[in-house]
């Protein structure tokens, strides 16, 4: 065990280093950019006095060091931004603040989450269950007709544009057989009932997107799988098939399924972006894209980090489950 | 030979591949009884992992097995899947060369005894894994009730064979068959498992087929024997028949060709020119003639007719596939 | 002097193993003091099981690997340290055989090619008549020329890795477990093949395997090696006709021999083979010796001469007394 912890401890301190760089990389590209943050903050008329309030206010009269420096305060123990009367208190973790939205943007990330989390956690339940079992179906019946049928699903959900099969299932689903709502979010402490009835849709698209690459791997692995000796023993010993597949076979595919896994959800937590667009869901994909166009600089540090965060984050945990889940690395 | 726990009777194995049709054995007989043991012996092509695995049952489906493969007198041959599982681990067992790539290193080791338990008792998990411990524990591996919990990786190869080796006993097979079970292991810990294999035998009366390359072992362990190549029997005998009566001249060349440790060596080994043949290849004919010393002697014979087993004049059961009609040494 | 090809003086080698930072990194002592000389015209075995630092002594020896410590000599020269093209000069004289033919031959390459290498390593040129003179002198034909090897049989592969290796013309030749991929009628062809070769060409051999039987087919030296030392060296005869070392005895009464109903004295030892990474203290074998006593774990025993032989050495405090056994 004191292996793992001081694994654990290696990756999180490595995880922090990547943390700060990256931190520093965003904020300098996103920071250099000609558009001038405090333009838009500023109210209409825009005097240069006002101009200068908000400059002021925004703390962006400050070199860039004080500001990165402001920035990395204000995620530790929160920060004030302007003086006086009209200060506003950012408490920690800030991650900036969004002069257009008027709000602390970790307020926003916060508010966000659970519209992203539901589509990501539902689709990734789906895509997981549908591609494993496809995958498992494929390597059985290899060169067979349910193995073609599993592979061109697969290369339907790598082709399709995401949008495209958003709109699609909408247009079918929801306009032609009236089956379902065609957008908006519910919150689960809402209705739950609802809440799922508005997420299925979203949740088959994503999965069929995604489970693509799971079938593949899936088929590739088990047919790997399948020819080591131990599957031999295990037919000698007396196992039925069924046995032999899912209780010997199926474990040495988890590893590496489970690792993707474990980095698609990462990456998908950080916000389906098309999705969200097609379906009406404001969630950090949402968020992300308006606060582009708006140019709130602020939202765009803050989510891409949050992100960022949750990649790294996933790739700690998937990294800590193989060492659990395959016994070779974590004993001995 | 006492009543034959397990009878063999010309078995045929043909694989369909996309080169064509590939007889990996092609017609042999052989029978072991309880508490005996049969060593089939042969190098790479001869077909010997083939027929066990015949056997067993074990074969992809590409494979076609004809025969009879009579098992206390039942038929396993072209029984349905789920009456073979039911022999399979149970009655005839099996222990394969390489511990390390036949043990599935996600579960424990005493997991995976306890499941071969599991398979045909229905008892619980518990009283499974205690099965296992005592499984474990008598085939010599220490602090068996604490190690049950490791892994594979975690033992020496001669300890994991010993986990092989429980787990194929587990059930108390009529039979047990062993797959070049010492190849992958020094010598010193090879000697343990032929011992161990001989103490579980004569507790048991467990009847042992042993697949080896190497007639030291065959020697040492082995009652019976039945040399293949190229998928044929060429010769069956006891042992005693085979080392000092070798009658075929494969038999003859393979001994001249074992180097010795305990006897100053010869200058030059008698060497069997050429190499086995691969399955298949050779359609008519002895499949040895071509690399054999003694073929002159008996002419075109051997090119065109097939040799069967026939008994050695006055030596009962000892047989030869060859039409040289005499021992080679007697040349 | 000059007749030395080979000469490693209390050659060590240990992996360093990358551990927790609170524990010392502990190091897998392969190779633990070895020395071990080599003459023209001799065929040394170099016996043991695994873990027994063989195969690594002998990476060593060809300057395969550096040694952690220690001096290793060819002809005459010490090359230690050299490295890299200065070792070319070296390889000339001292040449590899590996054990899996199918693993040390580029798929990719023809025979012609794969001959050509060490040719054009040392900047020459072969021409086609040296590359197949090489094949003929190892039981080849110039049709296998522009064949691949996966067209060979496994045989076939290792006599074309021994081509390889002659190709330069070397004074020795550091065989690694040459046959033991191969079927019984095939290594008896192969060994034979050596045997030729050194009676040919004026070969000496360094044979490092695990089966005894093959290496008393060869050799006419022995050194039976123990977690990383030498534990008895000596003329084959004496060493497999009266072995000294407790750890001999049992290895040799271990091998199965083919004949039924031999009677044989069995030493079965108990336990697995340490692991190199924590041998024991003094002498290596006590934990598994049948006559192991305290002064064991005190000091590790060095070679000495067994009942006043130089020739044959053993490292026990309590070497086996001569038998009666057959010797010459």
């Amino acid at each position: 065990m004191p292996g793992l912890v001081w694994f654990v401890t290696r990756r999180l301190a490595a995880a922090l280093i990547v943390m700060l760089a990256l931190s520093l990389a965003v904020y300098l590209i996103f920071y250099a950019i000609p558009a001038d943050p405090a333009h838009l903050a500023c109210g209409k008329p825009c005097t240069p006095d006002r101009l200068e309030q908000a400059r002021h206010f925004m703390q962006l009269d400050q070199s860039t060091l004080q500001q990165y420096l402001n920035f990395l305060k204000g995620i530790v123990a929160g920060r004030t931004f302007g003086d006086g009367a009209a200060a506003v208190q950012c408490n920690a973790p800030c991650f900036g603040y969004s002069f257009p939205l008027a709000r602390p943007v970790t307020t926003l990330i916060f508010d966000r989450l659970p519209v992203t989390a539901s589509i990501a956690l539902g689709a990734a339940v789906l895509w997981l269950v549908l591609g494993v079992s496809l995958g498992v179906i494929a390597a059985l019946n290899r060169g067979r007709l349910a193995d073609r049928l599993a592979i061109g699903v697969a290369l339907l959900g790598v082709s399709t544009p995401s949008f495209l099969l958003g709109l699609l299932a909408i247009l079918v689903f929801g306009f032609w057989l009236n089956m379902v709502p065609v957008s908006g979010y519910v919150p689960l402490t809402e209705s739950p009932v609802d809440w799922a009835w508005h997420l299925i849709t979203p949740w088959i698209v994503l999965a069929i997107l995604s489970a693509a690459s799971y079938i593949r791997l899936t088929r590739s692995q088990m047919l790997e799988e399948l020819n080591l000796d131990y599957i031999t023993t295990a037919r000698a010993k007396g196992a039925g098939e069924a046995r032999v597949v899912l209780t010997h076979g199926l474990r040495g595919v988890l590893v590496p399924v489970i690792t993707l896994f474990g980095l698609d959800l990462g990456a998908l937590l950080g916000g389906a972006i098309l999705t969200e667009k097609v379906f009406s869901m404001q969630g950090l994909g949402d968020l992300l894209i308006t606060a582009v166009g708006q140019l709130d600089v602020a939202v765009v540090v803050g989510v891409t980090l949050f992100s960022a965060f949750l990649i790294i984050l996933a790739n700690l945990v998937v990294d800590i489950v193989h060492g659990v889940l395959d016994p070779r690395v974590s004993h001995g | 030979m006492a009543e034959p726990v397990l009878e063999v009777h010309d078995l045929k194995v043909t694989f369909t591949t996309e080169g064509g049709l590939v007889p990996a054995v092609d017609g042999i007989d052989f029978a072991v009884a309880p508490g005996e043991t049969l060593a089939i012996v042969g190098e790479s092509g001869s077909g010997k992992s083939v027929s066990s695995a015949a056997v067993m049952g074990l074969l992809p489906s590409n494979a076609e097995v004809a025969g009879e493969v009579l098992l206390d007198g039942r038929e396993l041959n072209g029984l349905p899947a789920d009456e073979l599982r039911k022999i399979r681990g149970n009655d005839i067992a099996m222990v394969f060369q390489d511990a390390l790539s036949a043990l599935n290193p996600y579960y424990s080791v005493g997991w995976q005894v306890a499941e071969a338990y599991r398979l045909h008792h229905d008892v619980s998990k518990k009283a499974a894994l205690r099965r296992a411990v005592e499984m474990l524990d008598k085939v010599g591996i220490p602090d068996a009730a604490r190690r049950a919990d490791s892994f594979p990786h975690e033992f020496s190869g001669g300890m994991r064979q010993r986990v092989v080796i429980a787990m194929a006993l587990v059930n108390d097979p009529r039979v047990l068959i062993a797959d070049e079970p010492t190849t992958a292991l020094d010598v010193t810990v090879q000697a343990q498992i032929m011992r161990l294999l001989d103490d579980v035998q004569e507790e048991f009366g467990t009847a042992l087929i042993l697949i080896s390359h190497d007639l030291g072992v065959v020697a040492e362990v082995a009652d019976d024997v039945l040399v293949m190549y190229a998928g044929r029997a060429a010769e069956r005998g006891t042992v005693r028949d085979l080392f000092f009566r070798a009658a075929h001249p494969y038999s003859l060349g393979l001994l001249g060709a074992m180097p010795r440790v305990d006897v100053p060596p010869k200058p030059r080994l008698t060497t069997i020119p050429g190499s086995p043949p691969t399955p298949g290849s050779i359609t008519t004919g002895c499949p040895f003639q071509p690399r054999c010393a003694y073929t002159h002697l008996v002419g075109e014979r051997c090119v065109t007719e097939r040799p069967e087993l026939t008994p050695r004049p006055g030596e009962g059961d000892h047989e030869a596939a060859c039409h040289l009609g005499r021992r080679p040494s007697d040349v | 002097m000059s007749d030395e090809l080979l000469n490693l003086k209390d050659v060590k080698k240990y992996f360093g193993l990358r551990g927790v930072p609170w524990q010392k990194a502990q190091a897998v002592r392969a190779v633990d003091g070895v020395s071990l000389v080599v003459r023209k015209g001799e065929t040394v075995g170099l016996v043991g099981e695994s873990g027994s630092g063989k195969s690594t002594l002998a990476r060593v020896a060809t300057r395969l690997l550096d040694p952690t410590q220690g001096r290793v000599e060819i002809g005459g020269k010490d090359v230690t340290k050299v490295r890299g093209r200065r070792l070319r000069p070296i390889r000339r004289r001292i040449q590899m055989v590996f054990q899996d033919p199918q693993a040390s031959l580029n798929p990719r390459q023809s025979v012609g090619t794969i001959l050509s290498t060490p040719f054009r390593a040392q900047g020459i040129r072969p021409t086609r008549a040296q590359l197949v003179e090489l094949l003929e002198q190892v039981g080849l034909s110039e049709q296998h020329l522009e064949r691949y090897p996966h067209e060979f049989s496994g045989g076939q592969r290792q006599r074309i890795g021994i081509a390889r290796a002659l190709s330069v013309k070397p004074d020795l030749l550091v065989c690694d477990e040459p046959v033991s991929a191969l079927d019984v009628s095939v290594q008896a062809q192969v060994l034979n093949l050596l045997a030729d070769l050194r009676d040919e060409l004026g070969l000496s051999y360094v044979l490092v395997a695990h089966d005894l039987a093959v290496v008393r087919q060869v050799a006419d030296r022995i050194a039976v090696m123990y977690l990383g030392t030498i534990v008895e060296e000596g003329p084959a005869a004496q060493v497999y006709g009266a072995p000294a070392h407790p750890y001999t005895k049992a290895l040799l009464s271990a091998v199965p021999v083919p004949e039924p109903g031999a009677v044989r004295e069995r030493v079965v030892l108990t336990g697995d083979v340490p692991t190199p990474v924590d041998p024991p203290s003094g002498c290596p074998f006590r934990t598994r010796c049948y006559k192991a006593e305290d002064v064991c774990a005190t000091k590790r025993p060095v070679l000495e001469p067994v009942h006043g032989n130089t020739e044959h050495r053993a490292a026990c405090y309590f070497p086996e007394p001569p038998t009666s056994e057959r010797t010459e």
